[in-house]
């Protein structure tokens, strides 16, 4: 367990192939009151003004106002109650009013605000050149030091947990390894060490890749390094550079989204086609017109039939600081008589929030599976609110777009507390580009000349979207619509 | 005389204090009720019945539509929303359908003080859930519905399934949070209007000036 105190140790007990942690030892971790709980037959833990009761045999608890499930019932064995080793992300972060994650993983409790980056390392020989890439999760505000024979990459963290199993010992590279009781690692250089240059990469979905590229020299002698050795950032080649200036152009990279993939058929049309995959036949025919009339980069959540949560389909348009953000979907309804294409973007409730409301910030871990995804979660879940008045636009010129070449539901743009949608860091919108489950409309959605008058009605509308944009920057106008000071998330 | 009077007045509140005693415990937010143990039949006043109005899918599939039904009545917030629950599950009146997979039972329900309903229902609400935008939002909002509408005592519904906090039931509606009452799926489609982008910019429905 690290907390801004320092690391202590939490017992854990394997029982039924479950391990659980005890009462007893978080409660002197955490300083919760145990008792006995005569009504329910269980145990009440308490801590100031909040109460939790566990019961034998039961996996839902009630903490602070929200119930909260468990991998495993709570035990008591000789008189000692045991809690599911969840139990600590979970439940207790409601109960102590304050950040605990659980990595489990790592077999690490975070208390409080303590950050602790994962990094794994591995080492590459390429060109007589060795190769130490750190992949850090998350990215993590970091120095660099350099003194004769070692780097330092020093961390703002309470920690680091480093796996360098991949690093084998060299006469480049005689290892990488974290300092006690510091968030740092080193990086101890081997006789044939000549030089090193350093560089960093986005590591989609949440990391950092830093790359230490080390010149070797077998013939000097094996000297300390020289002094005047320190790192500089990797500039690009010129022409690579070109390729990332900033441009003149608001949209320059546009992440697809084809609903669901693998595992997840989505719907099905009563000829047995799955949404899944004329989701993914629009979204590659997308992609290329795209790329190829505008210039934009593109880059699909999935380019196969493969499961991709929903969590990461949001992050790879985050991650690759996409300017919009389009998931394409087939619907499905009850009623086989249902037509027509419609555009969602996120809704809100009638308090300006998104339909369900944010978690406090005690309650942050609560709602998730594993601790630290929760973390992330929430902030972006303010991400979209940011984007709404912009998503509204786009999807009323995808409506119009499609409208000129497509049959349309009834209700062509609506509003709902979309999965996909929530998170993403851009002007999102989610097209349902018919109903499969109509008889007609899955023929149509398998006939490629209705996809292609899909695909232009998407094109158009991507240029239609960079011209508003273009001509709002250049005109200094603002989409008439609510009143939204941009950047103006959720007050917290 | 006035012996007499303390007597009976010992006595009215001795009974006031096992009222609240019984309240007290039978509203524990932490009391689940599953569906197959009813609770408390004494409670429940025998032929004593209230409207409630529970939601299907129209003729066209596009909008959800009220149906008032008259439901036995409960004493308390998570026995009647067991009650209206059980009766959204069932089938639908012609000439609507079921937003809800066929197959799906309730397995428990539970009431925070805090408003929040949690209502868990078997797996078949996802693995027999046909897909779609539009019926998955159906799904969902039908029971936030038939709860806030009915029970002023639950503001916000949150979906279990098997006991388990989930996503979303078919990939879609995001499912992880409580939500709050939507009756913007009631509404009929509106005729649609020929747009010329980029203005006017819509509305996002409810985007208050603060």
């Amino acid at each position: 367990m690290v907390s801004a105190e320092g690391r202590r140790p939490l017992p854990v007990r394997v029982v039924n192939g479950q391990e659980y942690v005890a009462l007893a030892d978080l409660a002197d971790l955490f300083a919760l009151t145990v008792r006995d709980d005569s009504r329910s037959g269980g145990v009440a833990v308490s801590r100031g003004t909040r109460t939790l009761v566990l019961a034998a045999n039961r996996t839902l608890v009630s903490v602070a106002g929200r119930v909260v499930s468990l991998q495993a019932p709570p035990l008591q064995v000789d008189r000692t109650w045991l809690v599911p080793v969840d139990f600590v992300g979970r439940a207790l972060p409601a109960l102590v009013d304050a950040r605990v994650e659980l990595r489990r993983a790592d077999r690490l409790v975070l208390v409080g605000d303590v950050r602790v980056p994962r990094v794994v390392a591995r080492s590459e020989v390429a060109g007589g050149r060795v190769r130490v890439v750190l992949d850090v999760v998350p990215p993590t505000e970091h120095t660099f030091e350099s003194s004769p024979g070692r780097l330092l990459l020093r961390f703002v963290a309470a920690g680091v947990d480093l796996n360098a199993d991949a690093v084998p010992a060299s006469d480049v590279v005689a290892g990488v390894r974290a300092l006690e009781g510091r968030a740092a690692i080193a990086i101890d250089f081997g006789p044939r060490y000549a030089a090193h240059r350093t560089s960093e990469a986005p590591l989609p979905p949440d990391g950092t890749r830093v790359s230490i590229e080390i010149t070797t020299s077998g013939d000097l002698p094996p000297t300390p390094a020289a002094p005047t050795a320190t790192p500089e950032p990797k500039a690009l080649p010129p022409e690579l550079a070109a390729l990332f200036a900033p441009t003149a152009s608001p949209i320059r990279t546009v992440v697809i989204d084809p609903g669901h993939g693998g595992e997840e058929e989505g719907a099905r049309g009563p000829s047995g086609t799955l949404e899944k995959t004329v989701a993914l036949n629009v979204a590659r025919q997308l992609k290329a017109a795209l790329e190829s009339r505008l210039g934009v980069r593109v880059v699909l959540t999935r380019d196969g039939d493969e499961t991709v949560p929903l969590d990461r389909r949001a992050a790879m348009a985050n991650n690759n600081r996409a300017d919009l953000f389009i998931s394409i979907h087939a619907n499905a309804s009850v009623r086989r008589s249902a037509t027509g294409a419609e555009v969602f973007f996120l809704s809100l409730d009638a308090d300006g929030q998104p339909d369900h409301d944010l978690p406090e910030p005690a309650a942050d871990m609560l709602p998730a599976v594993g601790g630290e995804r929760a973390v992330e979660l929430i902030l972006w879940e303010m991400a979209q609110v940011r984007h709404l008045e912009q998503s509204a636009v786009l999807a009323r010129m995808i409506e119009s777009q499609l409208r000129a070449r497509v049959p349309m539901s009834p209700r062509a743009v609506q509003q709902a507390p979309f999965r996909v949608l929530v998170g993403a860091n851009m002007p999102a919108v989610l097209v349902e580009m018919g109903f499969i489950t109509n008889g007609q409309e899955e023929t149509r959605l398998n006939d490629a000349s209705y996809q292609q008058r899909l695909v232009q009605a998407l094109v158009e509308s991507v240029v239609g979207y960079r011209a508003y944009l273009e001509g709002r920057t250049t005109e200094g106008r603002t989409p008439p619509g609510p009143a939204r000071p941009p950047g103006e998330g959720r007050p917290r | 005389m006035s012996r007499i009077l303390g007597v009976v007045l010992a006595g009215a509140v001795v009974a006031l204090l096992l009222g609240w005693v019984v309240v007290r415990y039978v509203s524990r937010p932490s009391a689940p009720v599953s569906p197959g143990a009813q609770a408390t039949p004494a409670a429940q006043e025998p032929g004593r019945r209230i409207g409630a109005s529970l939601y299907f899918v129209s003729e066209d599939g596009m909008r959800l539509v009220a149906v008032e039904r008259e439901v036995a009545y409960a004493p308390t917030p998570i026995e009647q929303a067991r009650i209206i629950l059980a009766e959204q599950l069932g089938p639908a009146p012609e000439p609507y359908a079921q937003a809800i997979p066929p197959g799906t039972t309730l397995r428990a329900v539970f009431v925070t003080d805090a408003g929040d309903a949690y209502v868990d229902l078997s797996k078949e609400v996802t693995t027999a859930h046909p897909g779609g935008s539009l019926d998955e939002a159906f799904s969902v909002y039908v029971l936030v519905n038939a709860l806030t509408v009915n029970l002023p005592a639950i503001s916000r519904v949150q979906i279990l399934v098997e006991g388990r906090e989930v996503d979303t039931l078919a990939g879609h509606i995001d499912v992880r949070q409580p939500l709050r009452k939507d009756l913007r799926w009631l509404e009929a489609p509106p005729v649609p209007a020929p747009t010329s982008p980029p203005s006017p910019a819509p509305q996002p429905s409810a985007a208050p000036v603060r």
